[in-house]
């Protein structure tokens, strides 16, 4: 089987193509005068230049972490621009016509239609190409609502009380180092709110792209559901093939006020580097969620892309009664590095929360659960469940199980799980026997143990992840 | 020998009982008889003082004490017993070990002299030979593994061991074959004794051809709807549940 | 002799001049050890290998090398072993005469210093620098007490080598070390008993103890390791085994008292074939802190492992519980299995545990579980309703819970000793 494999890395990457528009790009490097430029350039009011001073002084105190079970050369900050934005946004594109074609040709080749069309499939995006967002579709239908989805640069004027309160309130600035960095720098986003008792009436989806060489992408998602209300998210994100890896580090909070409910999805593709390892993205995120009283937060994520993946979407359980889920599935391959899983911190009482992680290893990628379970005193009737398992494609790839459970409260309930499998011989041969050919039999394989996470996705969402899975693995068995 | 009056409980804020009444003299025995979900394993779990079945009302005179207060032990060492229509089954605590700790405490609270080993021993033997259950049984963990019907069996020869004055079988036909459901009856019927009382509660009529009760009562609703002699049974098999509706 | 250690000022420290240190087929690996242990930071929650303990002791100072011996008191808790070929450790210094035993053929015990030096070349092997434990770096440095413990091939020993390991008698805060290296023949085999106790003092006592097992093609050890010390008593201590081809290690640890119990267990595959049963039971009280630690390496082709560790964390004592299988790149049909149970049983026990998998092959079977939970309501209802008082139900269920583990050991005198242990231990708690 092992030639097989061998010849099978090959796939290119789809999403691969650089754009050719002008843009304004920072110079490489980090110091105050950046983030002041970075500030004056949104036209930032003061208090959040501030915000971002102190993020940066804590910043640079810290040191970046490495406990996880990664592998790459420190990061130089010196060699990355902080900045970039495509020009023609300058002139502020008011609706989709005035936006660059050649960025809509973009989305189109991604698959991203912003067209009318769009009404159909109820699904509204915002578009962050490198810093900026360019396009929210369908701002008036969800304005019908009483819903506000833009990009945070615009909520920084128009609701700077809900920006003021909530920014930092779930991640602080000093939360982590990256998190720390992108306090400081972030560039945009995307912001969300829900009005209290608010069902959001369609899909509110964001695609990230990263196009400029050398530069980092540091966006920001605030997602505020009030009381009571619905909102279903998706994340997508995309970058060129480069020789050098591109920085990104994210940060989304999300809160979940009492009774209210968040499904945050997310297809991440970012280029993962070639198949000797060279360039591809260092991903470094931090995602958490807070949830009052009987809310809910679900993380689902299909993460496919980036040469380094760093990111544990996480939930606080405040609020009693509150649920917090998390579904992932993470595919590596080549020389692809994820370190990845949640932390569910149960504060409040019958707090509840579920993971199912699905990490799937081939060519000579190393990929890593890493999760932590906490009950805390006062989590009286609290329960985690959680289910852990690694597929591993050929031999000479990693799979690990990092999970950290910590339990204070005799009437709280953890249950975790793990197990490894392989794709076999055995199934394969029976596969072939049956007329189904390997690549084939592998895909379905691999879309059987991922079911339990496509599940949970949105249903055009599943399509695309199953997909993707499909493109991310040919090549990767034989 | 049972006086119930009048008995309110709820499990997790939901009304369950609604106002049961219904009396028990010595050597009685009582069929219980409802649709599923109305009520007739909560009843058994409020007698036995099951722990989150709160009652909200009504008294429950067991020969001539309250017991509303008293723990579950507490319950059985005063000679209540109740069959569970699914016993939970113990990995790790044996059978004997459990049997010998339930006979110690009952004893003890009776003032005897507790059992020595041996005549332990001899007895449990004994007991399980009646209700057909192989002497390996007690070297396993409780319930263990077993069969449905042999659950039921471990169960009734609890009862024959304990010697309880008021016995409640919950279910204990379900899931039984014939030579079972004789098995388990003739275990029943050999320990009535012109004292010792019974509450059956079944939702066929089938098991009271084995156990011939005094009076059968219909609960629906967690309410005592109707009563009345054996008939009542043959009376409600026939015209099947919804017939009460109409009641 | 008064060899002085200042855990504040590591660097001044120098290697103590011993009969061992000028040995020089163990001067390097013991200067390496020093250099590890003076490097590293001292054991503190910031450092991921002790993130889970209260290590603030260590700050209080100086310690004195534990030297002296006493008569031996009075063994507790007794333990009656027909037949046992018994050692005595006391302060980490070994109490018999050697010379005095009477051993079976084919079995041989010594002081290290007595063995050639190829046989101190491996045991220099076994004290390679520890990345994760700098306290055993420091009793690699410094340990003058090393006693080897050795089989011919083709040997079944019947009787059970028994080691007791006593802190008593010690004024001021003391550092008692200690190593024992096993060395057993092809297919051969051996049992031990390994008891360590202590008497309760007001000084600071930590105990670094290392056991090392070296077991050649098809050998087969029983292994027990119970730690009952008293409230006072710190231990942190190693269980290092190689497996050549064949050999199969059967180990048991019980972790009950002491104030701190830090346990490290090391299992390496090396040959074929090999496999390993570990389990353990710890039953942490009062403010007890008990941590094991377990690392087993797959590192060759067709090994199996089984491990199953169980807990009841009682009053305001906290457990620490981290099981690592690696399964190294080529290390195929690896299959290994790991579970861990725990109960908490008030509001201020806590618990921590943490799995994990680290896994280079990919043709292997490798699973592992961990619940922590509660006594089951339903359960104890049941015994409730069999007149049986709540608090003989919870403790009933709790003897349940680890029954499985004490059913799978399989020497009668060990059983019953263990037995007797539990049933203390269950009159004790709530
Ligand atoms: N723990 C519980 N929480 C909430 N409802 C319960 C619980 N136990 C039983 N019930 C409800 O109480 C009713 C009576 O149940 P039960 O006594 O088991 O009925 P029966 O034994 O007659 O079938 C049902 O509607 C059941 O769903
Ligand atoms: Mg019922």
């Amino acid at each position: 089987m092992s030639e097989v494999i061998d010849q099978y890395v090959k796939t290119e990457y789809e999403a691969g193509f650089v754009t050719d528009i002008e843009s304004e790009t920072l110079p490489p490097g980090l110091n105050e005068e950046v983030i002041r430029f970075i500030s004056a350039k949104k036209n930032e009011p003061e208090w959040l230049l501030d915000w971002r001073l102190k993020a940066y002084r804590q910043f640079v105190e810290m040191e970046e972490p490495e406990w996880a079970h990664l592998n790459y050369p420190k990061i130089d900050l010196n060699e990355v621009s902080f900045y970039s934005a495509p020009k023609s946004i300058n002139d502020a594109p008011k609706s989709l016509d005035e936006v660059d074609p050649e960025l809509i040709e973009t989305y189109n080749k991604l698959g991203i239609p912003l067209h009318e069309q769009e009404v159909l499939a109820g699904v509204a995006v915002d578009v962050v190409f490198d810093s900026v967002s360019v396009a929210t579709t369908f701002k008036e239908k969800l304005a019908e609502a009483g819903v506000i989805f833009c990009p945070i640069s615009e909520a920084v004027h128009q609701y700077p009380e809900l920006i003021q309160k909530y920014l930092g309130s779930v991640v602080p600035q000093k939360d982590n180092y990256f998190a720390a960095l992108n306090s400081a720098v972030f560039s945009d986003g995307s912001f969300v709110y829900i009005p209290k008792g608010v069902r959001c009436p369609m899909e509110l989806s964001t695609y990230f792209r990263i196009n400029e060489a050398k530069t980092g992408q540091f966006e920001r998602t605030l997602i505020i559901a009030d009381e009571g209300s619905h909102v279903s998210y998706l994340e997508g994100c995309t970058a060129p093939m480069r020789d050098e890896n591109q920085l990104h580090a994210a940060v989304v909070e999300l809160v979940a006020l009492d009774k209210a409910n968040i499904k945050y999805s997310t297809v991440q593709n970012w280029y993962p580097g070639d198949e000797n390892g060279k360039g591809g993205i260092y991903n470094f995120v931090t995602k958490r969620g807070i949830c009052h009283d009987n809310a809910k937060i679900s993380w689902t994520q299909v993460e496919t892309g980036s040469a380094i993946t760093w990111k544990y979407p996480s939930v606080v359980l405040r609020g009693n009664n509150s649920v917090g889920e998390f579904y992932s599935v993470a595919l590596t391959r080549n020389y692809q590095q994820a370190d990845t899983g949640t932390k569910m911190i149960h504060l409040g009482k019958n707090t509840k929360s579920t993971i199912i992680s699905k990490g799937i290893s081939a060519g000579k990628s190393q990929n890593a659960y890493r999760g932590l379970v906490r009950m805390s005193p006062r989590a009286d009737g609290a329960r985690n469940y959680t289910q852990c398992d690694s597929l591993l494609i050929g031999d000479q790839c990693g799979a690990h199980t990092f999970p950290y459970i910590e339990s204070k409260h005799p009437n709280a309930i953890v249950e975790h799980e793990a197990t490894t499998s392989k794709v076999s011989d055995d199934q394969l041969f029976l596969c072939q026997q049956r007329g189904i050919d390997t690549e084939k039999a592998v895909s379905m394989i691999v879309n059987g143990f991922c079911k339990e996470v496509f599940k949970e996705l949105p249903m055009e969402f599943a399509v695309e992840a199953g997909k993707l899975l499909e493109v991310s693995l040919e090549g990767s068995v034989g | 020998m049972l006086k119930i009056n009048n008995l309110h409980a709820k499990v997790e804020d939901k009304d369950i009982l609604k106002g049961l009444s219904l009396e028990i003299k010595p050597g009685e025995v009582h069929a219980i008889m409802g649709p599923n979900g109305s009520g007739k394993s909560t009843f058994g779990y409020v007698l036995s003082g099951r722990e989150g079945y709160e009652v909200t009302d009504g008294e429950i005179e067991f020969e001539g004490k309250n017991i509303l207060e008293l723990e579950a032990d507490e319950r059985a060492k005063e000679g209540l017993f109740l069959a569970f229509q699914y016993p939970v089954e113990i990995p790790g605590v044996s059978n004997m070990e459990f049997l010998k700790a339930s006979i110690d405490a009952t004893r003890e609270y009776q003032g005897k002299e507790p059992l020595d080993a041996v005549s332990f021993m001899k007895l449990a033997r004994e007991k399980c030979q009646q209700v057909n259950l192989d002497q390996n049984f007690l070297k396993r963990g409780v319930n263990e593994g077993f069969s449905g019907g042999e659950k039921k069996r471990n169960e009734i020869m609890q009862m024959m061991l304990l010697e309880p004055k008021l016995c409640i079988l919950d279910e204990t036909d379900s899931g039984l074959d014939i030579d079972a459901l004789q098995v388990v009856a003739d275990g029943v019927n050999a320990c009535r004794d012109g004292n010792r009382s019974f509450i059956v509660v079944t939702h066929y009529q089938r098991l009271l051809d084995y156990i011939v009760p005094d009076y059968v009562h219909v609960l629906s609703n967690g309410k005592i709807i109707k009563s009345g002699g054996k008939e009542l049974a043959l009376e409600l098999e026939e015209k099947g549940y919804s017939w009460i509706d109409k009641l | 002799m008064n060899y002085q250690i200042d855990l504040q000022n590591r660097e001044q420290l120098s290697l103590n001049s011993s009969e061992l240190s000028d040995i020089k087929e163990l001067y390097q690996q013991r200067n390496d050890s020093l250099d590890a242990f003076k490097q590293a930071s001292l054991p503190s929650r910031k450092v991921e290998h002790w993130k889970y303990n209260d290590m603030t002791f260590l700050k209080e100072g100086e310690f004195e090398l534990a030297t002296q011996t006493r008569p031996m008191p009075t063994s507790y808790p007794a333990i009656a072993i027909e037949d046992a070929i018994e050692l005595h450790f006391n302060n980490g210094v070994l109490a018999n005469d050697l010379a005095a035993l009477d051993l079976p053929q084919g079995l041989r015990i010594r002081k290290l210093q007595e063995c050639s030096a190829d046989k101190i070349s491996l045991l220099a092997k076994m004290n390679q620098v520890n990345e994760k434990n700098m306290l055993l770096n420091l009793n690699q440095a410094l340990c003058d007490n090393i006693i080897v413990i050795e089989t011919l091939d083709n040997v079944q020993l019947n009787q059970m080598i028994y080691i007791k390991h006593l802190t008593s008698d010690l004024q001021n805060n003391a550092i008692a070390s200690s190593q024992i290296f096993v060395m057993v023949g092809r297919s051969s085999e051996l049992s031990i008993l390994e008891q360590f106790e202590s008497e309760l003092t007001n000084a600071i006592t930590l105990s670094l103890q290392q056991s090392f097992f070296q077991l050649s093609e098809n050998s087969h050890v029983k292994h027990y390791r119970l730690n009952v010390e008293k409230d006072s008593a710190h231990q942190v201590g190693q269980v290092k085994a190689t497996l050549e081809k064949d050999a199969v290690f059967d180990s048991f640890y019980l972790g009950l008292g002491s104030k701190l119990n830090r346990t490290d267990i090391d299992i390496l595959h090396q040959g074929n074939n090999a496999h390993v049963e570990l389990n353990g039971i710890y039953l942490p009280a009062n403010e007890q802190r008990i941590d094991y630690h377990s690392n087993i390496e797959h590192q060759v082709p067709h090994c199996t492992s089984n491990e199953i560790f169980r807990g009841i964390i009682a009053d305001k004592s906290s457990a620490v519980f981290n099981g690592k299988i690696h399964i190294f790149k080529d290390a195929q049909k690896s299959d290994a299995f790991l579970n861990n149970k725990n109960l908490l049983l008030t509001n201020q026990a806590e618990v921590n545990t943490k799995p994990e998998l680290e896994i280079y092959a990919d043709d292997v079977k490798c699973a592992h579980g961990a619940t922590v939970a509660q006594l089951d309501d339903k359960s104890v209802y049941y015994l409730q309703t069999r007149g049986i008082n709540k608090k003989r139900a919870r403790k009933m269920l709790s003897i349940a819970f680890i029954q499985e583990l004490v059913n799978k050991v399989k020497q009668d005198a060990v059983r019953k000793h263990l037995v007797s242990l539990l049933d203390d231990y269950m009159s004790h708690i709530d």
